[in-house]
């Protein structure tokens, strides 16, 4: 159980972690995701926005995410985990992590990580996509489990991941984990990776 | 935000595996070598058999390729 500050109310309310992502999460997505995304790129489209910068830029980069097809083509593969968030009623957040790959740090090179594959937070929580976002942290909340799932696994707190160019203030800023570049067979994503000192820092603080 | 509680998230069950001495020595070696546990050591295992099978069966083929003279070598599973 985890608190999450509600930025409307002024309040904070208690937030729910479950693994794996289940049928009532990925009816919240179709129902209550999708349309506020697929509005948003219908929308750049017509305003001839609709490139990588104009979905930066409106928080939507991860738009395409197609979460209800992985849930079906991930389903009881272990190397595979996934993670719902809910507050409110209502699905807050998704993360898919892999525990299969290794560490590129030359710190750490070849150990064994939590590498995110996918994380995202409900519409009504995004900063530039709505003018007043709901609740707070969620992508922290997510990120901070895999560190955790990552300790648990024995992996030290180690995580990676590739970074949407609209997110990477936060893994490289707030979270300051080490930037390696861009990944050439990612999509030219820059990847980013936490040490295990730094996740012991992370999660002592 | 603030982290209160964190519970498993799935049962655990128990199995009690007999292992010959080079299959134990195996096992120390792959737990000391990688920092894991004799039990993460085996699950990661599962994890990456289970991967190749599906793979596998999905038609894929598994190939290791020699970093420096870029050199490939499939793995034949029958």
């Amino acid at each position: 159980m985890v608190i999450l500050q509600n930025l409307i109310s002024g309040q904070e309310e208690e937030a729910e972690i479950v693994s794996p992502i289940s049928e009532e999460d990925i009816n919240c997505f179709l129902s209550d995701w999708q349309p506020v995304l697929k509005s948003k790129i219908d929308e750049l489209r017509i305003s001839g926005e609709y490139t990588s910068a104009g979905c930066r830029r409106h928080n939507v980069e991860d738009a395409h995410w197609e979460w209800p097809a992985k849930m079906i083509d991930r389903a009881g593969q272990l190397q595979w985990n996934s993670y719902a968030v809910r507050c409110g009623g209502k699905t807050q957040g998704l993360m898919f992590i892999n525990l299969l790959q290794r560490c590129r740090h030359p710190n750490q090179a070849n150990e064994h990580m939590v590498y995110i594959d996918l994380v995202s937070t409900a519409p009504w929580n995004r900063p530039r996509l709505v003018l007043e976002p709901t609740y707070k942290g969620v992508g922290l909340v997510l990120i901070t489990e895999a560190i955790l799932q990552s300790r648990d696994e024995g992996f030290g707190g180690r995580i990676g991941l590739h970074a949407l160019p609209g997110s990477e203030t936060v893994y490289r800023d707030k979270l300051r984990m080490e930037l390696l570049g861009p990944d050439p067979n990612y999509q030219n994503l820059n990847y980013f990776e936490m040490t295990e000192a730094r996740a012991i820092e992370f999660l002592g603080s | 935000m603030t982290a209160t509680t964190r519970t498993p998230t799935s049962a655990k069950k128990t199995l009690t595996i007999v292992l010959s001495d080079a299959e134990m020595d195996v096992l120390e070696n792959l737990s000391n070598s990688r920092s894991l546990s004799k039990v993460a050591v085996l699950r990661q295992a599962l994890r990456l058999y289970q991967t190749i099978d599906v793979r596998q069966q999905r038609g894929e083929k598994l190939f290791f390729e020699n970093e420096k003279s870029k050199e490939k070598a499939e793995l034949m599973l029958i």
